[in-house]
């Protein structure tokens, strides 16, 4: 297990840290190789021109990685762009509050910030993509016009890990973060073309924090006890794909709620109804499965509960527009 | 006519010479055209990054002639037009002339403080601008573009014939769209402002430097196709809800064969004529989604799809996801 305390926010310096913690040599500045026994890939940081701080992270580590933010007074922000496939169960801790995700696919945004301690714990062999924005309150001031103490930012930041689900990656953030990971071959306009990706993720996170304000405030108004509901009905939803889910009556009385409520409030935390939030999740497993070359169509299948393979390759088909025998083709 | 000779000078100083030669007030960083002179407005605005934007929207009642006198310190100015309704302009920049007899102008050019500029147009046209001024400081510090490259140097010595290097394609006026739809009291408004500018200002120098790179080996495009080219353009995505004019039709107008029409277009904006008409309708498609005031069915039949999946497929195949996901 590898355990990253920081108390600091300067990227270069945690990639440093890593490398001793990791004794994996570093001799750029910008950038840390990972490669065996340690795991595979990279992380990156790259400064921009207003001081944003951006840390990009392509790889897999072999051992468990924990990551402590410490408290700290200066006062600063976190937005992390995080796509990955949960094997075992990551967790996420703000300060007392923790969430867990267990054999699901962690593809959000959300925004920390160091008034509260952020943990953070990743198994072994995950495949993590993230990009990592760093910035402090002067510039959150300058740039967005908004006040660390301003309405929306304290709501958000209040719900701690429970905001975490909110905002859900979708194809303009995926392929934004896409292009950070390609970058661009031209040498003078490479921190132009960075600056301006960077900033259009930050845009797209805060306008649409601003839409969904006033469903922040709805899903604050849930009482706890309600969002630990549904994170039950979520988990249950997703846990094992073998089986056939409950169905929504019996998910209203085994967490005693009427079915139009838990159907109203799981669309609202988790921005999908019930049964395409299922859908969902059960394709990108089998997609997971699939793109590990360890599986065949029919295994794929069957561990996500299709039985009838022409199903499975119509649902397939229908959200990722090819065909999952051409998958495990081009990984053979 | 109107007529107004200045000296080169920030933007902030530029509308406050402009407002008291035509007699108005600046209020609120905004020009508002007196009606003796012409309607719309210009609008100053400082983005947090340090770069001042001029945006107008603007019809001049009468013929306007602007003469702009070097400074001694060097800066520049990057502008955007859509100008419509032109009979005539003539443009020049030091000893170089521009003399023009075409209906629209869009394109984007890079003038410097060192040199004497200056533009006449006829009367009753109608301006639409993004006008971004800054230093070779800001450029080296904002952008990491250092003023000395050779691209640099090399396009600023082109003067006029530079014009004809950046004419306005989709991307462009994709931005300048979402530039002028931004909303006054959206909390986001600065930022979005700021990230589309950078995005118009990234797209040009990244033109700039392909074409300076391969100058020698390309063949160039004379002036007068480029001209014809713009007019054609104005055509196709002048009516996204009918079906395009034909090719015959354009090629009649551009009085070309279709062939060279075709081949024409294509170097000039990168993308054959049926798929720039579609490109440009799929952007207006989400464009209109994204403002919300348009369900997915709507929207479709205000870009003149009868059928609605063939709004659906064509919507997904250019930006991989349903205008239901919007």
């Amino acid at each position: 297990m590898i355990v990253l305390n920081i108390n600091h926010t300067n990227y270069q310096q945690l990639l440093q840290d890593l490398s001793i913690v990791l004794r994996m040599p570093y001799d750029n500045t910008d950038v840390l190789n990972i490669g065996e026994p340690v795991g595979e890939g990279f992380l990156k940081t790259i400064q921009l021109f207003d001081e944003l701080q951006v840390l990009l992270a392509n790889v897999v580590f072999n051992t468990k990685l924990v990551t402590i933010r410490e408290h700290s007074d200066d006062r600063y922000f976190i937005l992390h762009f995080d796509d990955v496939f949960v094997k075992d169960t990551a967790t996420f801790k703000v300060d007392d509050e923790q969430l867990q995700k267990s054999n699901t696919r962690h593809s959000v945004a959300r925004l920390t910030s160091n008034i509260f301690v952020n943990t953070e714990e990743l198994p072994a062999h995950l495949h993590i993509k993230s990009v990592k924005i760093l910035f402090n309150e002067q510039w959150l001031k300058k740039y967005m016009g908004l006040d660390a103490e301003d309405d929306v930012l304290k709501k958000y930041l209040s719900l701690k890990t429970e905001s975490f689900d909110i905002e859900q990656l979708d194809a303009e953030y995926l392929k934004l973060m896409d292009e950070l990971w390609a970058g661009n071959g031209d040498k003078p306009l490479q921190p132009i073309y960075f600056q301006n990706r960077v900033a259009l993720l930050i845009e797209r996170f805060f306008t649409n924090l601003y839409v969904k304000e006033n469903l922040l405030q709805g899903k604050f108004n849930l009482s706890s006890d309600v969002i630990n509901r549904l994170i039950k009905v979520e988990h249950l939803l997703v846990n094992d794909f073998g089986q056939l889910p409950p169905t929504i009556d019996e998910f209203s009385k085994l967490v005693s709620m009427s079915s139009t409520k838990l159907k109203k409030c799981f669309k609202s935390m988790y921005g999908d109804s019930i049964y395409s939030y299922y859908q969902k999740q059960r394709l990108q497993k089998a997609d997971e499965l699939l793109m590990s070359g360890h599986h065949t169509v029919r295994q794929a299948a069957n561990a996500v509960g299709y039985t009838n393979m022409g199903n499975f390759t119509l649902a397939y088909r229908k959200r990722y527009k090819k065909m999952p025998g051409n998958v495990v083709a081009d990984k053979l | 006519m109107f007529s107004f000779s200045y000296e080169y000078c920030n933007h902030t100083d530029y509308l406050q010479s402009l407002a008291r030669y035509a007699g108005v007030e600046v209020i609120d960083n905004t020009l508002s055209l007196p009606p003796s002179i012409g309607s719309g407005y210009i609008k100053l605005v400082e983005l947090a990054n340090g770069l001042q934007v001029l945006i107008n929207e603007c019809i001049i009642y009468e013929a306007v002639h602007f003469y702009r006198k070097p400074a001694s310190h060097e800066s520049y100015t990057l502008r955007f037009d859509e100008v419509k309704n032109l009979t005539a302009l003539t443009m020049q920049i030091d000893e170089d002339k521009l003399n023009e007899e075409m209906e629209v102008y869009s394109g984007a050019f890079l003038t410097n403080s060192l040199s004497e500029f200056s533009y006449t147009a006829n009367a009753g046209t109608g301006d639409r601008c993004i006008n971004i001024f800054f230093t070779a400081g800001w450029l080296k510090t904002h952008a990491g573009i250092s003023a000395s490259d050779e691209a640099f140097k090399q396009y600023l010595s082109l003067k006029t014939a530079s014009f004809n290097f950046e004419v306005l394609n989709y991307e462009y006026r994709a931005l300048m769209e979402e530039i002028f739809e931004i909303k006054d009291d959206h909390p986001m408004q600065q930022v979005m402002l700021q990230n589309r500018v950078m995005l118009l200002l990234e797209k040009f120098f990244r033109s700039l430097y392909s074409r300076m790179g391969q100058q020698h080996n390309a063949r160039p495009v004379d002036d007068n196709a480029v001209k014809t080219m713009m007019h054609v353009e104005s055509i196709l995505v002048s009516n996204l809800s009918a079906p395009p004019p034909t090719i015959p039709v354009l090629a009649r107008t551009a009085m070309m064969s279709e062939t060279k029409l075709k081949n024409l277009f294509k170097t000039i904006y990168g993308l054959n004529l049926y798929e720039y008409y579609q490109k440009n309708r799929m952007l207006k498609a989400r464009q209109l989604l994204r403002s919300k005031k348009y369900s997915v069915k709507e929207a479709g039949v205000a870009l003149g799809f009868k059928n609605l999946s063939n709004f659906t497929i064509a919507y997904k195949k250019e930006f991989k996801s349903l205008p239901s996901e919007m």
